[in-house]
């Protein structure tokens, strides 16, 4: 049975990992239009990929294209099992499968 | 962790809802490269055509050629989660658009045979726009609006720059693909 997993719940970070999710495996996306497509206001982004980047659920690259800075974020292998594994607990709860347990 | 139901079918659309914006905006720069490569060889092989109707031939000809040879290409190199079955798929609808126009070109050219390179410009035109705006139904209503352009755009050349119209639609078929192309990537 799949089991709750509290770092992909919180939703800015649910949010953003179906944004990556949704990208072909091993893809990149720039932090400006995960932001973006994420829809995400929080102006706590940076601490929410940091603690996916902490769980190992996402990997984060910083570089240069000229002069400009650049970050880019990509879901690990282990992100998109958790999420996976996350939105299959949801889907189970919703089913009745798993107790709810509000 | 106490997750209750409501809180779980929430979660679930606002999962879905982000997916769903991620695979439309990752259409979207698919299908900018495909604009791009044809707006560049509109421009060219009409720019062609205005200066010499046999050029013009020739440049339609080898534009076509690198046009369906690109198209594959570009078709290949969009990856997906789905491996191989995205890539057929992205190579599948171009080669299904290609030859929904080549079988429309046909069709009107034996109902009424086009008698001008003027003629066949604007119904290339046409065709092409409604392939984006039926594209764009199920991709994203960018692509739409870049077929809806064309098709205004064809028109209006057509009843307005007469003698000047295969210029007109270099720029603006051709320019229009281009412009398409580029105001995708910027989602």
């Amino acid at each position: 049975m799949a089991e709750p997993d509290e770092i992909v719940h919180q939703s800015t970070r649910l949010r953003l990992m179906s944004v990556l999710n949704a990208l072909p495996a091993g893809e990149a996306l720039e932090f400006k239009r995960l932001k973006a497509i994420a829809q995400a206001t929080d102006g706590n982004l940076g601490a929410h990929l940091a603690t996916l980047e902490k769980a190992g659920y996402v990997e984060i690259e910083k570089d240069f294209v000229g002069k400009r800075p650049r970050t880019r974020v990509r879901l690990s292998r282990v992100g998109r099992n958790a999420y996976e594994r996350h939105l299959r607990y949801l889907r189970d709860i919703i089913e009745g499968a798993t107790p709810d347990q509000a | 962790m106490a997750i209750g139901r409501e809180d779980a079918e929430r979660a679930l659309k606002d999962a879905a809802d982000a997916a769903g914006r991620s695979h439309r905006l990752a259409g979207y720069r698919g299908a900018s490269g495909f604009l791009l490569l044809w707006g560049l060889i509109w421009a060219v092989a009409d720019v062609a055509a205005y200066l010499n109707p046999m050029a013009g031939n020739w440049a339609w000809l080898l534009g076509d050629v690198i046009g369906v040879a690109g198209s594959v290409a570009l078709g290949m190199r969009m990856k997906s989660k789905g491996p191989s079955e995205s890539r057929w798929r992205g190579v599948g609808s171009a080669l299904l658009i290609a030859a929904a126009i080549a079988m429309l070109a046909i069709g009107i050219s034996i109902i009424s045979p086009l008698r001008s390179a003027a003629q066949s410009q604007a119904m290339a035109g046409l065709a092409a726009g409604c392939a984006y705006v039926v594209l764009g139904a199920n991709q994203g209503l960018r692509i739409a609006a870049v077929g809806a352009a064309m098709i205004a755009l064809t028109l209006g050349g057509w009843l307005f720059a007469h003698e000047q119209f295969l210029l007109w639609m270099a720029a603006a078929g051709g320019g229009g693909l281009v412009l398409g192309g580029l105001w995708l990537r910027t989602v």
